[in-house]
């Protein structure tokens, strides 16, 4: 062994002198660095010198164009404000005169109870000759002496006696002799003061409560449970909050690939009116938040731009209390009330700085399985449609706020969502 | 420093004249026109932006205090706007490989040859990212530090950015080279 280490150690440890390249070497090192950022200089100075104190051509009608804009932007805004002003005008006045319709029909209703008294008092005049109680005779009973009282009737005797006698004496056709009989018995009823309380009338009897004023007179409040079936579309604002510093590149990066798409959501849900005007519905949503997913992919042969959606499917609860505001046929409903989220499904991709390729929301997105409970509000419109067999139909758009992130606690970029849109549907009541 | 004729231009602009303010505009318009170029990939994109930080520069007039050159503030504002406009656009993620590029010096004497309308070419060819990191630290001359704080990126994705903008042009430049040869 000895004699391999002494023939190595001969051919090469005698050399006294160390590699005459090395500095070259060294040299060539260092020229190369240079080189490199030598050639970074070059380039950032050639775009530098060729493009700092460039000037262009500007189209012709720029300036006309900036004024324009400069004029409309103020007009804009003072638009913008009478439009929602003329809004919350009209929306106020809708509701003096949806609450004014509801006391009108309950007017109409008293108005409509005294009307049939003119003509009973003709009916009534041939009741009395048959011996039955008239409804006028007993509203103005009067307390004459000698009159005879029987139950109800309260027509002074000379008056009765005369309605018997000219119609058959006189030849006159009955009818005629009749009228204005009971017209002369009108004006004695109404002259005749009554020193007691009147009994009631019989019409008000007959005739259904009347119900207070602002309500449904015409359609009373359905009992029991009614169905409602709807379906939206929703707009989703998603939301990137940093846990750590760390995220603020992965933010960046998904903030500029990943763009709100319209979402939707089918709802079934069961309503039951707890008094008057308050309501309860609860029921299943299912919603879907769609996000469009978009980056360019560079390869040797060129750029690519690639779009694929992304979707967050859920399954929510959603126990919302409503307070209405009836009309004849249009009811406002304003409910707001939890949502307990069951299930949240992600799918899709995004993009991580740390990675060429996308990576999966499902397995790698740190999403919950669920979200707990979120807050919703809607204002529903239901219009009556039909008088037999009538159902309701429905608008409602509607707002969802959920406090929770939809990715872990864990995670270092918090996902959270809004939601807003609106429902169209249909209102049944199950018998 | 302010030359009278600007200072008097500026002074209307403030007063609201219009022929002051237009005549403003069609002094620093093919300026920033340029600097629009540079930032948006089209001419239609380079214009909006060049009307949206005319109306920032008029309604920012009064906060320019007459500190230091027109030139430039109107420049910062034009890049503020043209930033703004893209950070709601779409961001380029790249294909494996492209690090694997091997850098190549290039031969300074090539850049030098290109053209303006050709440089220009090249840099509205490049992805959003890399177009606004190179803008900013090659033409501009704002620091990495800077240029994160801008963007609201990291200073290290900065230079990654600014690397690989650097490559891509090379290619390009080497690319175009080949053609004409």
């Amino acid at each position: 062994m000895s004699h391999i280490d002494d023939l190595f150690r001969d051919g090469l440890g005698k050399r006294e002198a160390p590699p005459s390249d090395t500095d070259k070497l060294w040299s060539r090192i260092q020229a190369a660095r240079t080189e490199g950022a030598s050639a970074h200089v070059a380039l950032d100075e050639a775009f530098r010198k060729g493009l700092r104190d460039r000037t262009a051509s500007v189209p012709p009608d720029m300036w006309r164009r900036i004024v324009r804009a400069r004029t409309l932007r103020p007009v804009f805004r003072w638009v913008s404000a009478a439009a929602v002003l003329l809004l919350l005008l009209a929306a106020g006045i809708g509701f003096q005169q949806m609450t004014k319709d509801s006391a009108t029909v309950a007017g109409n209703m008293a108005v409509a109870t005294a009307a049939p008294l003119q003509p009973s008092l003709v009916a009534s005049d041939h009741q009395e000759r048959e011996g039955r109680p008239s409804p006028a005779a007993v509203a103005a009973a009067p307390s004459a002496p000698g009159a005879q009282q029987t139950s109800g009737r309260s027509v002074p005797p000379a008056a009765e006696a005369s309605d018997s006698g000219p119609a058959a004496g006189s030849g006159l056709p009955a009818t005629a002799a009749v009228a204005p009989a009971a017209q002369r018995k009108a004006s004695m009823a109404v002259l005749a003061l009554p020193s007691r309380p009147a009994a009631p009338l019989a019409t008000e009897r007959e005739l259904p409560a009347t119900a207070p004023l602002g309500s449904t007179a015409f359609h009373p409040r359905p009992r029991g449970i009614q169905t409602e079936l709807l379906f939206g579309i929703s707009y989703a604002r998603q939301e990137f909050h940093l846990q750590s510093p760390e995220a603020a590149d992965l933010r960046t990066l998904r903030e500029f690939s990943e763009f709100p798409e319209f979402g939707y959501q089918i709802t079934l849900r069961g309503t039951r009116n707890l008094s008057q005007r308050l309501r309860l519905a609860a029921g299943l949503t299912f919603a879907e938040i769609r996000n469009e997913l978009e980056y360019e992919l560079l390869s040797n042969t060129g750029t690519t731009l690639v779009r694929t959606n992304n979707s967050l499917r859920m399954l929510e609860a959603p126990v919302l209390l409503g307070y209405s505001v009836p009309g004849r046929r249009l009811n406002v409903t304003i409910n707001a009330g939890p949502v307990v989220n069951l299930l949240v499904a992600p799918r899709g991709s995004f993009l991580h700085p740390d990675f060429s390729q996308p990576l999966d929301l499902a397995t790698d997105g740190n999403y919950r399985a669920n979200v707990g409970i979120g807050f919703m509000t809607s204002l529903s419109t239901a219009y009556q449609v039909g008088r037999k067999n009538p159902f309701t139909l429905l608008v409602e758009p509607f707002f969802k706020a959920y406090p929770s992130a939809f990715t872990e606690g864990a995670a270092a970029l918090q996902e959270r969502y809004w939601v807003a849109g609106i429902q169209l549907g249909v209102r049944k009541t199950l018998r | 420093m302010l030359s009278m004729k600007e200072k008097e231009l500026i002074d209307g602009a403030l007063r609201g004249e219009e022929e002051a303010s237009r005549l403003l505009f069609e002094r620093y318009a093919p300026m920033l026109m340029a600097v629009c170029q540079r930032y948006c990939r089209t001419r239609a994109e380079a214009e909006d932006v060049l009307q949206d930080a005319f109306i920032r520069i008029f309604d920012k007039l009064p906060k320019y205090g007459f500190k230091g050159s027109f030139a430039g503030w109107a420049r910062r504002l034009t890049v503020n706007v043209a930033l703004k406009t893209y950070q709601r656009k779409r961001y380029t993620n790249e294909q494996s490989g492209l690090e694997n590029i091997p850098e190549t010096g290039g031969a300074p004497r090539a850049y030098a040859d290109l053209g303006e309308q050709e440089l220009l070419t090249l840099i509205q060819a490049l992805p959003d990212g890399y177009r606004l990191v190179f803008n900013l630290y090659a033409i501009e001359g704002y620091s990495h530090k800077e240029i994160g704080e801008m963007l609201g990126i990291q200073e290290a994705s900065s230079r990654s950015q600014l690397l690989k903008a650097r490559k891509v042009l090379q290619r390009q430049i080497e690319d175009l080279q080949r053609i004409a040869i």
